[in-house]
């Protein structure tokens, strides 16, 4: 049936186009985790020929199992809006969670750790002076995965109840890191004694599986107690009264009606919502560029890295313009005014979102001086050409998105379009700043991205208009695409 | 005239779903269109609307072709199906968002709201839920309602009776004709009580073609009601 669904979509070809991609990222994904894998014996005693090869690899291996469970956490899909169509059929209920939890263990992080490891164990088993039991260490490294798949999708089950207590694990455990980073805690001795604990004979090695064993039963439980058709439905007190900005938004007549109901759409769908984190995230972006020292600090560099810290949220969220609008669409044909209020409402929200994402990033000027000019000149770039650019865009995509749908993992409205596009935006400031900097004036590189996007922020209403052409020559295609789910 | 279906002609490759020559409708008029499944009730609303591209002919509202020139969306108010809906908000908030785009106020849009009382039966407004999580009936309720907002001059309704319980279907029959008045009302169905009641012309479609169309007189009905008759 998801084959079908597939097949008989009017956006097939994008569908096609994106899974295609997905494929290419997932070998890629695949061959990095294989040779990371294979590699590991090796670099180990090449490194570290004093330590216990198999013990110091399990070290490294259970912070990755951390990592990949708070990455688990926040964006594995797990699979309830698949089960809602299968409920009301003549198929016991037991059969279909344990058909959700068994999908689970053939995610896109269980397979690729699993390609990891066995490319590591066969390595391993090859290689000189690195000795270990593969039984063991085998029957370890893999009940870790799971042990932590399933683990996770628990928490996730219990802890959509308990936000708070979401967001305090994660931070906790960051913390955690962070001191053990700066060698407060012994965390990564922990670590290593926890696993030669495991590897220790088999009695311990199934320990893990037997985690998983009952970490599988206790998840199925809670399942089974939650998992009902309404498990999506908004829950009395989580609607939440929203009401910023009105007064802000008056000033745009019409299309500040249509802003205010968008900023509902970002804090109401968890998918645009998790796109929030990308503002922290890029807030401490120059610091992790920057900290790994070397060529990273070349001026080239930086303009990249002003890109994303002014225009990551409008990046992220807003290439899909039109495509979070795709449930309501006909609404908006109807109702606004013109087409033309819904580009200026779009795109006069994702303005507002760069300029307020920009203006805390320009204190990084005190940590690199060039912050304090490259940061206003990329936010003109993103302003006048980036948001242009997926205007533009918008009249090729056609992909609808379920706004209630989660974010892992979560592909919903990608095209073939977006992935071109992104080509022209990294292409045009590189150009001009390489440019200009092989007749020896780098400044004026990015002096005229600057100037190119502000020239394109004054004249929007022009570029609005090109874009609104643009797209009522595609309406129909785009509304009925939009309109098949 | 307000409207006008001038040789509208709508096909998907060689099939034709809809054959048009020529309705013209006036102001004040309430239109009944009744067809069975297929007939072309919703694709006559989504060309009007100009939600789809007509494969030949116009549709005209005070003169103007639908689909170039955007000022029929200024007084014309629609409800086909959930697409009208914005599922992530409360009916509140979204009987606010409508009542915005129309330049009423939040106290325009609750003072508007409560002669509906009755229809919505407690259950809608001031509801602590997002309409994603309404039934399908008190769906319709709250995008029938919003397409009244702004006291639009057309008013198009698809299947508006449709998984509306009994008494339900009898208040909305009182509220259209209450406000015929107000609104020119189009109407889709495929119940031929309820449009015989509130319409004042019938129109029956039959695959994609105009079968009667009369005003509606108790001869109009009686034919009605022997056409579709097996």
């Amino acid at each position: 049936m998801s084959w079908k669904s597939f097949m008989r979509n009017p956006a097939f070809n994008q569908n096609l186009a994106t899974t295609i991609m997905m494929g290419f990222l997932g070998l890629y994904f695949g061959v990095i985790f294989i040779a990371l894998g294979a590699a590991a014996p090796h670099a180990i005693t090449e490194m570290v020929p004093e330590a216990d090869g198999p013990i110091y690899f399990g070290r490294y291996f259970l912070y990755f199992i951390i990592y990949s469970f708070l990455t688990r956490l926040i964006f594995q899909n797990f699979g309830f809006k698949d089960l809602k169509q299968y409920i009301l059929q003549k198929i016991p209920k037991s059969t279909l969670l344990h058909y959700i939890l068994i999908k689970t263990a053939f995610n896109w992080i269980n397979v690729m750790s699993l390609l990891g490891i066995i490319a590591y164990l066969i390595s391993a088993s090859y290689a000189e002076n690195y000795d270990l039991n593969l039984l063991n260490h085998g029957i370890v490294l893999i009940g870790l995965i799971y042990a932590s798949n399933y683990k996770a999708f628990l928490f996730d089950k219990q802890l959509s109840i308990n936000k708070i207590l979401t967001g305090s694990i994660i931070v906790g455990v960051l913390l955690i890191n962070y001191l053990d980073f700066k060698g407060y805690i012994p965390l990564g001795n922990l670590l290593e004694s926890l696993y030669a604990f495991l590897v220790m004979n088999i009695g311990t090695a199934i320990l893990p599986l037997i985690g998983i064993i009952a970490t599988y039963i206790l998840t199925y439980k809670t399942l089974n107690q939650i998992a009902y058709l309404e498990d999506n439905k908004s829950s009395e007190e989580s609607i939440s009264n929203i009401n910023i900005g009105s007064g802000l938004f008056a000033r745009f007549g019409k299309a500040g009606k249509m802003m205010e109901m968008e900023v509902k759409l970002i804090l109401r769908s968890k998918r645009a919502r998790n796109m929030l984190f990308i503002i922290p995230l890029m807030g401490i972006y120059p610091i992790i560029i920057h900290g790994q020292g070397g060529n990273m600090d070349s001026m080239g560099m930086m303009m990249f890295v002003a890109i994303f810290c002014t225009g990551g949220y409008a990046i992220t969220y807003g290439q899909l313009l039109l495509s979070w609008n795709s449930g309501h669409f006909d609404l908006l044909l109807t109702k606004m005014t013109s087409i033309k209020e819904i580009f200026q409402a779009k795109y006069f929200l994702q303005c507002i979102l760069i300029i307020v994402q920009t203006l805390p990033m320009i204190l990084w000027g005190f940590y690199k001086t060039e912050y304090f000019y490259l940061m206003p000149a990329m936010m003109f770039y993103n302003l006048g050409v980036v948001l242009f650019l997926y205007m533009l865009t918008a009249s090729y995509n056609s992909k609808r998105i379920d706004t209630n749908k989660g974010a892992a993992m979560n592909y919903e409205g990608f095209s073939l379009a977006l992935f071109l596009i992104i080509i022209p935006i990294m292409a045009i400031p590189v150009l001009l700043y390489y440019g200009a900097n092989a007749i020896g004036h780098p400044l004026l590189g990015i002096l005229m991205t600057g100037l190119i996007g502000l020239i394109g922020f004054l004249f929007h209403d022009k570029l609005i208009n090109i874009s609104v052409a643009l797209f009522k020559k595609n309406r129909y295609k785009i509304g009925t695409a939009f309109r098949k789910k | 005239m307000l409207l006008e279906f001038r040789n509208i002609k709508k096909s998907y490759g060689s099939m034709t779903v809809l054959e048009i020559e020529n309705i013209s409708i006036d102001k004040g008029e309430c239109i009944g269109l009744v067809g069975n499944n297929g007939a072309g009730k919703t694709t006559a609303f989504s060309l009007m609307l100009d939600l789809i591209k007509a494969t030949e002919g116009q549709v005209l509202t005070k003169g103007q072709d639908v689909s170039v020139d955007e000022s029929w969306k200024k007084y014309t108010s629609a409800f086909i199906d959930e697409t009208f809906l914005v599922d992530f908000l409360t009916p509140n908030e979204y009987f606010e968002f409508v009542g915005g785009l129309n330049q009423w106020s939040k106290a325009d849009v609750d003072e508007f709201l409560k002669q509906f009382a009755e229809f919505f039966n407690d259950e809608i407004i001031g509801a602590r839920k997002y309409i994603r999580d309404l039934s399908k009936g008190n769906q319709k309720k709250v995008g029938i309602i919003a397409a009244l907002i702004g006291t639009p001059e057309i008013v198009v309704l698809d299947e508006p009776f449709a998984s509306l319980d009994p008494t339900s279907q009898i208040r909305l029959k009182k509220i259209i004709t209450d406000r015929l008045d107000q609104h020119t009302f189009l109407i889709s169905s495929h119940d031929l009580t309820h449009v015989a009641d509130v319409s004042s012309r019938i129109i029956i479609l039959e695959k994609g073609l105009v079968v009667m169309d009369n005003l509606k007189t108790e001869e109009t009905v009686a034919k009605m009601t022997e056409y579709f008759a097996v």
